[in-house]
This record gives C-alpha cells, structure tokens and sequence, in this order.
C-alpha cells in the first residue's frame, strides 16, 4: 500500500515536470538548404563559451620586438609576411583569442588559430568571403575553431577553410601564406617584425596557457571522428597537405634538426615541403611556377628567413618567395596546408597517409 | 506536523548541493537541496516544492575576479519536487525530480542566445535517522546513501548543433550519493539548534563519455524558530568537485573550491504547510584552471506540505 502510495505521489510529479514544458531539441532542418550543416553533425559541438564567448581581437596592437618581454625561446609564434612588413602573433595570445582581424600593407585577412587542434591558418577577406570580420562561434567540428563572418553569419569550421552553413555556404576561402616557428628563430629572422602585444582589450593573463596539459597529453576535450587512430602521438604536430582527396601528413618531428628539404608530390601536384625539427616549422609549396617549369629545391643551411634553392638558382625564403636568383619576387603557390595536432588531421582525413 | 519541523525542514531545503556540473563546475541543479531536512516522521509524507535562479555571471581566475568583457549571460532556472516518506521510526525514503531551464547569451555578439530546457535528473535516497531530537533527545543523526537517475535529455541540440553538457537539462549520467546530518537542540522545544550536514557524491560517464567531476560538500548552520510562524537558518557552507572527465581525461578549467553564506527565512502558513526564501551569497571561491565562470547570484524560493 506504502509502495502504491509513493509510486502514485512520484508519477504525479512526473507529470507536473512534463506539463511545465518542454526541451527545445530538434534537429532544425531548415527548407533553405543553406541553414542546414553541409558537415557530419554528429562530430559538430557546442563548446561552452557561447558564440563570442571566446572574443576575437578586432583591433589588434603590436609592439616592436626589443619591447616584448613575455615569450620565451621556445614559444610558437605564428609569423605572416606582406610586401615588405611582418607581422608575428604568439600563440600565447592566440590560444585566448584564436582569431585576429587583421590588415597589413592594405590587405584584409583573418588569421585564426585553435588550441584545440593545434592549427593556425590566414585568410583573404575578399568578395568571396564578404568584406567582414570573423569571430569565434563557440562551435567546434572534430574539436576544431569553427568561425562566422559577422556578414552573414555563416559558419566556417577552420581545418575546412569553407563554409559550410550559412549563405556562404559552399564558398572556399584563399588561404595566406604564413609560418609558425619558435620566438628564438622569429627574432632572429625578422628583427623588424611587429608582433602582437598583450594591450587586447581583455581581462586574460596570457602567461597561462588556458588548457593545462592538453597540448602534450593524449586526451582529447571533445569526441572526434577517427579517434583511435594512432600511427602518431595524438598531439604530435603535424603539416598537413591536401590535393584534392589525397592527403598526406609530415611529422614535424621527424625532420632532421636543423632543416630537410623534401620534393614529393601529393596526387598529381608536384610539392616542396621543408622543416626544421628544433625550430618546429613546416612548411609546403607547389613546385610547379607561375610559367609552368617545375622546379626541385636543395636546403640552403643557416641563412633563414632562407631556406632553399632551387635547380635555377633562385634563393627561397620560409614565406615562399624568391629573394634572389632569375625570378627574384616571384611567389610559390601554397597548396591547401597548414600544421595541426595529428589527432586533428587524422580526424578530418581519415585517409591520409605519412611521408616516411 | 511539529511546527518547528516545518521550519527545519523548508529552512534546511535551501542550497544544498548542485547534481552536476560541468564546463564552469556551478552550471547544475540543486537536486539534493532537501538531503538536509530533518528525518520524516513514520507513516509520514512530505513534499517540498522549491525553485532556484542560479545567474553565473562572474568570471573567476583561481581566486581572483577576473572583468569579463564579453558581458556573458548564464542563468539557470530550476524547479524542483520532492517526496518524503517515513517508513518507520528509523528508516525514510526521499524521491525528486527536476525540470531544468538553461539560457545562455553573450552579450558582445549578436544572435548568440542559447537555452535548453526539460525534465533533469532524478534521485531516490534511502535514510537512517537513529536518534531525533525530541523532549528526550538533544541530538539527532542521519546518514542515507542514493542513486542519482538520469531521467531527461542529454543530448538536446540546436541548430543540429549538441548543446554544451553545461546547457543540457540532464547530465546523463548516473550518481552514487552519501549523505549525513548531525543536529544538536541547545533547549528543549528545540527552538534553537546547531547543525553540520556532508554529502558526497561518485559521478559516472554519460554516454558521450563525460562525467562530471565527484563533488563533496559540507555545511554548518544555526536555525532559530520563533514560536509564532517565522524561523531563520544560516549555514556555511564548503564545497570541492573534482575536475569533470572526457574518456576518463580530466577537462581543464573545471573543479574547485567554494565558500558561500547562506541564509534563509521561513514562514509557517499552518500546521502542516511552510514557504522559505533563501539566498547564496559567495564568499570565497578558489577555481581549478585558467578561468572559469562561476555564481554571481542565486536565490531559492521553497514551499512544504507534510501530511
């Protein structure tokens, strides 16, 4: 009789729970097609911060190297060249912000960068875009940044370089040339450079990383796709390259320490990767120049920002420019690449296979 | 009903300890916001109807304030229904049942609001309350274990986006709960009583393979009952979780320590019903990680009917 009397009183409240409302759950599948996620929605989350939560930088300050004190040796800085002006982004900074909107020498981009999967990338802000800054959507696609462009609103999961919800649905971005490296090597190679400065407009100490021990542990914060894949580290650093639907990644750990220089090609695309294991950069060209000649390049030693040369006599630097030689000024095409954590990569592209 | 039992018993309901938590450790329900009444007399029901605001506005490094100027919004809105049976003099069991309602916005970007809302979690404790205060017993002592039950949604999603475990109505996952209470009368109408209250809780994995982090809390309080209709219970309270887990790894900026006052008022309305009022204000928090949001404001407004 108790035991009737007390399943009564709970199904009574039961019912008064359901009849006070109801979860908003659903699975908004809008009639306009381009409000409905052209990605897996099952590796798509909410992160917790919110859309904005994580505040872009709009307004980013710089500083004169000889005036920043907070990097240390060690310290990865993304650096990106424009004309003649550089410009360094510590990922100390970034790991707070994870996008800057950005002008230099009259070009608009966005550089982004996750701390979740370890990867920074630039894009041109152009028609294709929309002329807009971009900010942190709170959203992440196999644990990676997925941004919006304040426009339209449209989505853009960053290790895709390409909307994939939103009226720019569909549209690719046009990834910038840029490289990451360690404080050390950036002072020594740009003494000129203005690098971003702490003066962000927000409450962060950025002396702390915000992820504890995530950049070196084997855990991951959010479920991924191809989770088990472990022919590396899961947060082994990367460089990444696509062509088409070949992928193939090159383990950033495995380049000689001072600097290999390795002409491959992925699918059909003749391609320059070089790397340096203690300085911690990759980085990928096509071989294939502007008037159809493909080149092969040799490791120049110990004169960065140079890094190779070619069969021509052209001097390369680590931006992919040709700073002496016959095509003096001319620029090497970037194949879709960027660094990232391998987990990331693998998660993306299953596929992918690993330069031995 | 014993008038001062009313009292206890609505007074103690306010703030006891959050069911789960997750991405800033003070996003859950205050499900066991009961475990702290007094035991129920044999034979003996008693509901309790409670609804809590939870804002968690405030931005915290460690132990330091930190200014949030993305003006970030999070409130929880949490209604509440528990059933107390007493099965004999000794032994009583307790039921509840939580609907949820979370919103979320940023108050820097547009079109960033976020809520979800539904039934929550669930939770059945069984008590063993072998000494009562009474006019032969100065002392009373409680101890019961339960289950936490995962009754409503985990996986709400908008936009076909999964929402944040912090914005989900239910965490999941199933709890396993300690509980105990230890109350002393300074007289013998036990109009004046001092009390410590402790629960413990072991959070399992959802089945995204999150778990929130294991949680204790501990609680000292002094309630006064004036002999009329009102009575007063102010309780410190200390509460630590543990960092909350994905596949078994812990999640950064979760876990941590709080210290919050509590005080209440209560009204009896008759003999056998009673509303309080309370609310939590935050004295010390010391939080695990780089930054992590956390109360700014809270306040429960409860009703009990024993019958």
């Amino acid at each position: 009789m108790v035991i009737q009397k007390f399943a009564v009183i709970l199904s009574l409240i039961f019912l008064i729970s359901c009849g006070g409302g109801s979860s908003d759950s659903n699975n908004d599948v809008n009639s306009d097609p381009n409000f409905n996620w052209s990605i897996d929605t099952a590796f798509l989350q909410d992160g917790g911060p919110g859309k904005g939560g994580i505040p872009a930088l709009d307004l980013p300050s710089f500083q004169s190297i000889d005036e920043i004190t907070y990097m240390f040796p060690s310290d990865l800085i993304v650096g990106i060249k424009i004309g003649d002006k550089i410009r360094g982004y510590p990922h100390k900074i970034l790991d707070w912000h994870e996008v800057v909107n950005d002008t230099l020498d009259d070009e608009i981009f966005v550089l982004s960068y996750c701390p979740l999967t370890g990867s920074a990338m630039a894009w041109d802000v152009n028609a294709d875009t929309g002329v807009s800054n971009f900010g942190v959507s709170g959203l992440l696609y196999n644990s990676n940044l997925v941004l919006y462009d304040r426009n339209t609103d449209s989505n853009w999961p960053q290790m895709l370089m390409e909307s994939a919800k939103g009226v720019k649905k569909g549209t690719v971005a046009t990834q910038k040339a840029i490289f990451e490296t360690t404080w050390e090597k950036f002072q020594m190679m740009y003494p000129e450079a203005q690098v971003l400065n702490y003066e962000t407009g927000f409450s962060r100490d950025y002396v702390i990383y915000p992820y504890g021990s995530f950049k070196t542990n084997s855990s991951l914060l959010f479920n991924v796709n191809n989770d088990d894949d472990s022919r590396l580290h899961r947060k082994e650093r990367v460089l990444g390259v696509k062509n088409g639907s070949v992928t193939k990644a090159y383990d950033i750990s495995a380049f000689a320490n001072d600097l290999d220089v390795i002409n491959d090609s992925i699918g059909d695309k003749p391609i320059v990767v070089a790397g340096s294991k203690d300085d911690k950069y990759a980085v990928a060209f096509e071989r294939t120049t502007s008037d159809g000649v493909i080149l092969t390049f040799t490791a120049e030693f110990n004169q960065m920002p140079i890094i190779m040369s070619d069969d021509e006599g052209n001097m390369w630097d680590i931006n992919g420019t040709a700073v002496s030689g016959p095509r003096t000024g001319e620029q090497l095409t970037i194949p879709f690449s960027y660094i990232s954590y391998w987990f990331s990569w693998a998660a993306f592209f299953p596929d992918t296979t690993i330069y031995q | 009903m014993n008038v001062l039992k009313i009292v206890v018993i609505t007074g103690l309901a306010s703030f006891s300890f959050n069911s789960f938590s997750a991405t800033c450790s003070c996003a859950g329900v205050p499900l066991l916001n009961s475990m702290n009444a007094a035991s129920v007399d044999q034979n003996q029901w008693h509901l309790n109807l409670t609804y809590e605001i939870h804002e968690m506005n405030k931005l915290y490094s460690g132990s330091d304030e930190v200014n949030d100027e993305t003006n970030r919004k999070r409130k929880t809105d949490s209604y509440i229904i528990q059933a107390d049976y007493g099965i004999n003099e000794t032994w009583s069991v307790s039921a509840m049942l939580s609907y949820v309602d979370h919103e979320r916005e940023i108050g820097r970007s547009s079109n960033s609001f976020s809520s979800a809302s539904g039934i929550g979690d669930g939770l059945v404790l069984l008590k063993y309350t072998p000494k009562q205060i009474n006019l032969f017993s100065k002392w009373e002592y409680s101890v019961g274990l339960g289950v936490k039950i995962p009754l409503g949604e985990d996986d709400i999603t908008q936009n076909s986006v999964t929402l944040s475990e912090d914005m989900q109505p239910s965490s999941g996952s199933y709890s396993t709960l300690a509980w105990g209470y230890l109350g002393y009368a300074f007289d013998q109408a036990g109009q004046k009583q001092l009390f410590i209250s402790s629960n413990y809780s072991v959070n399992q994995e959802n089945d995204r393979n999150y778990a929130n982090g294991n949680e204790f809390n501990i609680g000292i309080g002094a309630s006064y009952t004036m002999k009329e209709r009102w009575g007063f219970v102010a309780q410190l309270r200390y509460r630590t979780t543990e960092a909350d887990e994905r596949n078994g790894d812990a999640i950064p900026n979760t876990g941590g320590e709080w210290v919050d006052f509590i005080p209440s008022v209560q009204y009896r309305i008759n003999d056998k019903s009673g509303v309080n009022l309370g609310i939590r204000i935050p004295l010390y928090r010391d939080l695990d990680g780089a930054l992590q949001f956390t109360t700014s404001s809270a306040a429960t407004l409860g009703y009990s009917y024993a019958f």
